[in-house]
């Protein structure tokens, strides 16, 4: 199982929005495939997904989250 | 130059083309994944693309080479075989990291490994591998210097000032341009006219070329000649090494200003993929083998992560430690020490020129690693601006004492580096003024390499520099607070030629860059004064009490010190007596000196010609007033540099430098 928490891009951020979850709960998802985007004052990232496997949101779209925030798990 | 391909190349070295890439190619991802999963948090500058320069460079180097990279410099760091587990723990901030966890991504140092230094500031590190060179050269060692550095560095001046000073000298260094199409967020042509960039070095009379910087062995190829002609004697060369960089300048960097097709086209011409396909493909390497070799490195990055992130953070006791040499607490204050005495015995009079003189002289006699750098001091050129080096390079060569270009950064780039590489150097700033124009060398560098490195590098030097007199805004500034607000470096300001012999062969001895300060007003107007003959040290960090008295304490340093005496005997026509506390050295302050003497007289007055406003007088009186508070009859007055630029005209230049009279004035209000 491989935990997905939100990233931290660049020293002064804090927090994020997530913007898009790219992948559907419980579908399936292959590593370096995009995983889901999100939004800050500097930045707009599109993050890959960092392993292979079944993804479970702990994150909707529209919210705003601390960096390492635990987003998702792929199992 | 021929062009090196796959057929000019063995079968081994292609194969470690292959794994030295893969190894870039898979620490750069494997550091991205951690970041884009929040597993990691620090700030990174990625590699993806530029996999070829970093294999190709280290593959031409020997184990006894040096590396000097940028903040971008994984791909130099990975590729050189550097242990991963240190640097993975110095990305992370980690006790177990290179320096341990005190320098991050952007200060990698691993010397014993053929790193020497990675620099954050653009353009800084040619200066600086020209002095290891320069040190390579003198002691013999047969080393070659590479230093990387990115397209975007060719803009600035400390790259021209290296490239010359470095052909100058026929240093053997290599000068890696990774040219990948960006500097940060700006294309090429949008900060340069020049359509190659290899074209500069031809204006500095050294060979330039380019190559494909996508490819290993075109890499490898261009850099092993360079290396070669660098390992004859032969001078320096530019490599300009052209690739794509196919991720943001930093991590997390959205790339809106990248045209998002040619980024496309260039990731699916991705240089790791396109070199494995090319060993499969002509049989150097089957699928399986080259998997294996993948399945290797992955497994070594696996490791090294999983104990960098279960390491430690350094511990509160590491926070002052390799600041200084002798210290691991604060070392902006001397510890206190008993008094060393100026010795008895025979003297000669002498001013403070050649007081100096004499010193670099029995210094330079007793120890081969001095070197003397500078704008004019060889005797070709008139032995010094004011003779304070005359005669030296007649006696000792002119490889020990160097005239240079008019190129101060270039100056203290090349001592510093000399410095982590062995040599003693002695630069000369010539007027303080110019402190400014070698700011970055001293204050990023010099005073920092033994930090950045985890006190693995020093850069023990003496820089010397003048404060002028009359000689306007640009020649006649004291700027010493702003050496003193830099940890890592020492500050010494001698008031008499015995103090300065004394002094400068404690700053030649000492283990970590010193600030030299001569006043120019001494060295003409200061008289001959009695030396003893024989050679001898004063500490550093050590007040001297240059007149006693009971009813208020002076504290002063350098050229005012002088006013201070004569203030006193003004004074003392009056019945007050004055303690006159001569400080010698501003960084480590004494303030145990200060305060023994103001605690007899309960009044200060700080003296000093540099300007007021956030001056050392400033620190001083906050230090006292904190320590003596209560202890006070009078509040600490000030006497020192009005806030303007020093001005030309005597009349106003007077108003500006506090005289024997602002001194007595300030007394007699208190």
């Amino acid at each position: 199982m491989a935990e997905v928490r939100l990233p931290k891009p660049g020293d002064a951020i804090t927090e994020a929005t997530i913007v898009a979850l790219v992948v559907a709960d419980g579908a399936h998802v292959d590593e370096g495939a995009p995983l889901y985007e999100i939004e800050t004052d500097k930045v707009e990232m599109a993050i890959d997904a960092p392993a292979s496997g079944t993804v479970r949101w702990h994150v909707s779209e529209g919210e705003v989250h601390d960096v390492g925030t635990l987003v998702a798990e792929i199992d | 130059m021929a062009t090196t391909t796959d057929a000019t190349v063995d079968r081994d070295t292609q194969i470690e083309l292959f794994r030295a890439m893969q190894r870039i190619h898979r620490a750069d991802a494997r550091v991205r994944k951690g970041l884009s999963g929040g597993e990691f948090a620090f700030s990174y500058w990625p590699v993806d693309g530029q996999e070829a320069i970093g294999a190709g460079v280290s593959l031409a180097l020997e184990d006894r080479d040096q590396v000097v990279t940028t903040y971008r410099g994984l791909g130099d760091v990975v590729g050189r075989g550097v242990e991963l587990t240190g640097y993975f723990g110095e990305l992370l901030g980690r006790s177990i990291g290179l320096s341990k966890g005190k320098a991050g991504a952007m200060g990698i140092s691993a010397p014993e490994q053929g790193i020497a230094y990675s620099t954050g500031i653009v353009g800084a590190g040619p200066l600086l591998a020209n002095g290891i060179a320069l040190a390579a050269q003198m002691l013999g060692t047969g080393q070659v210097v590479v230093v990387n550095f990115g397209d975007g560095a060719t803009s600035i001046g400390f790259v021209h000032e290296a490239m010359n000073l470095a052909a100058l000298w026929s240093l053997p260094v290599v000068f890696v341009c990774q040219n990948n199409a960006w500097a940060e967020c700006t294309p090429l042509e949008g900060y340069t006219r020049s359509e190659r960039l290899a074209d500069r070095a031809a204006g500095y009379g050294m060979p330039g070329v380019t190559v494909d910087g996508t490819d290993p062995v075109a890499v490898h190829g261009e850099v092993a000649a360079a290396v070669a002609r660098a390992r004859a004697g032969e001078g320096p060369t530019f490599v300009e090494a052209t690739a794509y960089r196919l991720q943001g300048h930093y991590f997390g960097d959205g790339q809106g200003y990248v045209d998002a097709d040619e980024l496309a086209a260039a990731r699916a011409a991705d240089p790791a993929g396109t070199y494995r396909a090319r060993l499969i493909e002509s049989g150097v390497l089957t699928e399986d083998e080259a998997s294996a070799i993948e399945a290797e490195i992955d497994a070594e990055i696996d490791q090294a992560v999983q104990a960098a992130l279960a390491a430690e953070e350094p511990p509160a006791s590491e926070l002052y430690v390799d600041v200084y040499a002798d210290r691991d607490d604060d070392g902006s204050k001397a510890v206190p020490t008993a008094a060393v005495e100026i010795p008895e015995g025979e003297t000669e009079e002498l001013g403070l020129v050649a007081a100096i003189n004499r010193t670099l002289d029995r210094a330079m006699a007793r120890d081969e690693r001095i070197v003397l750098l500078g704008e004019d001091i060889a005797d070709s050129a008139g032995g010094g601006m004011v003779k304070v080096t005359a005669g030296l390079s007649t006696k000792y060569g002119d490889d020990r004492v160097r005239n240079t270009p008019i190129a101060e950064s270039s100056i203290i780039g090349a001592a510093t580096g000399a410095a982590m590489a062995g040599l003693r150097p002695v630069p000369e700033l010539m007027f303080m003024d110019f402190l400014g124009v070698a700011l970055d060398q001293i204050a990023n560098h010099a005073a920092k390499v033994r930090y950045l490195s985890g006190g693995r590098l020093s850069a023990p030097m003496t820089i010397r520099a003048t404060v002028g007199v009359g000689a306007g805004p640009q020649h006649s500034q004291a700027l010493e607070a702003i050496a003193m607000h830099v940890p890592g470096m020492k500050v010494v300001w001698p008031s008499t030629s015995a103090d300065a012999v004394g002094l400068l062969n404690a700053c030649l001895d000492d283990d970590d860059p010193c600030l030299f300060v001569e006043s120019m007003k001494l060295y003409f107007a200061g008289g001959r004064t009695p030396v003893p003959v024989a050679d001898f040290t004063l500490p550093l960090g050590k007040v001297d009490v240059k007149r006693e008295g009971g009813d208020v304490t002076v504290v002063s340093y350098g050229t005012v010190v002088h006013d201070a005496l004569a203030a006193a005997e003004t004074l003392a026509g009056e019945g007050v007596e004055v303690e006159v506390v001569d400080l010698r050295t501003l960084v480590p302050l004494d303030l145990e000196g200060v305060l023994t003497s103001v605690r007899k007289t309960r009044r200060l007055v700080v003296a000093h010609e540099s300007v007021e406003f956030c001056g050392p007088g400033a620190e001083i009186a906050a230090s006292v007033g904190t320590e003596l508070f209560g202890e006070l009859d009078a509040p600490i007055r000030r006497v020192a540099g009005t806030y303007t630029p020093v001005p030309r005209a005597a009349s106003l230049e007077a108003l500006c430098h506090p005289g024997p009279d602002a001194i007595v004035a300030a007394v007699r209000s208190m």
